[in-house]
């Protein structure tokens, strides 16, 4: 921990000192007039300053820049099923349902997927019943919600029950589809309470 | 070094784009919709915490929401066309650019996503921005020329620090073995088969076939260490070279096996590291570069 923090301070330590070495970079800033000088330092400040302490949530819009930089070899992901009044099963695709994708932008719409990930993650690794029973809750009002948006939008689709499926696998063990574990964690009931098939 | 005696021509499109893009987020991301999942599900991050929660609350109407995009709408047009009064517009659409970004990341997962656009607009708003390549008649006389070139060059330093500070906090958060254990196959693999917009199912495909699989975990390792020495860019031609494809091979490369394509930064990088000043110049009507200073 104390040797991965201080390899990361070292590192921006260089960057810093590079920067400050470069020449004209420091002329630049010193011909600009003391408004730009502090908008400049003030930005970069943050920048540095939430990258040093990590943080994302409190520092908004200054946030830690941090991309694949851990893993432990753990998939877990959820799969949205609706069933249809006629029997009938189709995808529900929580990924396309709050449109605020740009062209090409796939992760504004990951944030609904990955939140509701989050919560079915919170309500799995539950300790108590009752702690268990206040995440359903809020994982119900979740889904509920998200369903609503879907069928705001597919009328014509009768859908009687919504099911989400944990699936799971260590990369350690995969060799392809079928190395997939799939467990039915969930059911919303459209017209009535849902339930916990876990 | 790189944008040194950037042109006004170049700084007006910079903010035409920087500007453009939020544009095209503002009209395409639709709040009304985030509005429609359960309130306490949605929070205010950061800054957005400053809002009174009733105020929070009454944002998330309808209505409300219909006026924060129209206002957004007319501030960015007013920002792209480059019309007069363009410092206030441009201080106000900063603050609404950045109410309304977090409110799409009010769902959670606080990430990257769009900031290198968000800082860009702070620094465009600082500066002369809309003196070239705009509507409004240019000022007289024209400020000195680092008013000009100071802001290109800051929007270039935020593109580098951002990646080198990406690639040192993988370093030292995992050491060098994140190269070459699973984490690559693991990224792939969530990915691919989550729930996602994209559908691109590569990932998978290479992670099933070895040589493909070490062949992107060597460029993950070259990707890694030119993140970490994208400062060198602002001094080097020859390292930039290197360093403009192979991160524009790595964001594609992300899209195909990942899902995942910050494509504005793309366009970023393509407009403020390829040192296209003298292109931009020659086609919008700039001159010649003045000399470089000596010494």
């Amino acid at each position: 921990m104390i040797v991965e923090q201080l390899v990361k301070y070292l590192l921006y330590g260089a960057m810093v000192a590079f920067l400050l070495r470069v020449a004209p970079l420091r002329r630049m800033f010193h011909e600009l007039p003391r408004p730009q000088r502090r908008i400049l330092a003030a930005i970069f400040g943050l920048i540095l300053f939430a990258q040093i302490v990590e943080s994302k949530y409190d520092s908004y819009p200054f946030v830690k820049w941090a991309m694949y930089s851990s893993s432990d070899g753990d998939v877990t992901f959820f799969d949205y099923e609706g069933i249809l009044a006629d029997g009938s099963r189709r995808q529900f695709p929580v990924s396309r349902l709050l449109r605020i994708d740009q062209p090409l932008c796939p992760t504004c719409s990951k944030r609904l997927v990955w939140r509701l990930r989050d919560l079915g993650d919170d309500r799995h690794r539950a300790e108590s019943d009752a702690e268990r029973r206040e995440l359903g809750e809020r994982y119900d009002r979740a889904l509920r919600a998200a369903w609503g948006v879907y069928a705001a939008r597919h009328p014509d689709l009768d859908f009687e029950e919504v099911r989400v499926w944990r699936a799971h696998f260590l990369v350690a063990d995969y060799v392809d589809a079928s190395s997939i574990d799939r467990e039915l964690v969930w059911s919303v009931p459209l017209g009535g309470e849902a339930s916990d098939a876990e | 070094m790189l944008n040194e005696n950037a042109s006004p021509q170049l700084l007006g499109l910079l903010r035409i784009v920087v500007f453009g893009l939020w544009l095209a987020n503002v009209t395409m991301v639709h709040l009304e919709d985030v509005a429609a999942m359960p309130i306490d599900m949605l929070t205010g991050y950061g800054v957005l915490w400053l809002i009174p929660q009733p105020v929070w609350q009454a944002m998330w109407d309808p209505a409300a929401l219909s006026v924060l995009k129209a206002v957004l709408v007319v501030a960015l047009a007013w920002l792209i066309l480059g019309l007069p009064r363009y410092q206030a517009v441009a201080i106000v659409a900063c603050i609404l650019i950045t109410i309304f970004d977090g409110m799409e990341k009010s769902l959670g997962h606080i990430n990257h996503s769009k900031m290198l656009m968000l800082y860009s607009a702070y620094v465009l708003a600082a500066f002369p921005s809309a003196d070239a390549v705009s509507l409004a008649p240019r000022r007289a006389p024209p400020a000195r020329p680092v008013m000009y070139a100071a802001p290109v060059v800051a929007i270039s330093l935020l593109i580098m620090v951002a990646y080198s500070m990406i690639g040192s906090f993988r370093i030292g958060r995992s050491g060098p073995g994140i190269f070459f254990g699973d984490g690559l196959e693991t990224w792939f693999l969530k990915r691919s088969y989550e729930d996602n917009s994209t559908g691109f199912r590569i990932g998978i495909y290479v992670v099933e076939h070895a040589y493909l699989l070490a062949l992107a975990k060597l460029g993950f390792l070259v990707t890694g260490i030119l993140e970490v020495l994208s400062p060198l860019c602002l001094v080097s031609r020859w390292f930039r070279y290197a360093w403009i494809p192979t991160m524009l091979a790595f964001h594609c490369f992300s899209l195909l096996t990942m899902n995942i394509f910050f494509w504005q930064n793309a366009i970023l990088i393509l407009l403020v590291m390829t040192d296209c000043d003298a292109w931009v110049r020659a086609r919008l009507g700039g001159g010649r570069a003045p000399a470089p200073a000596v010494g």
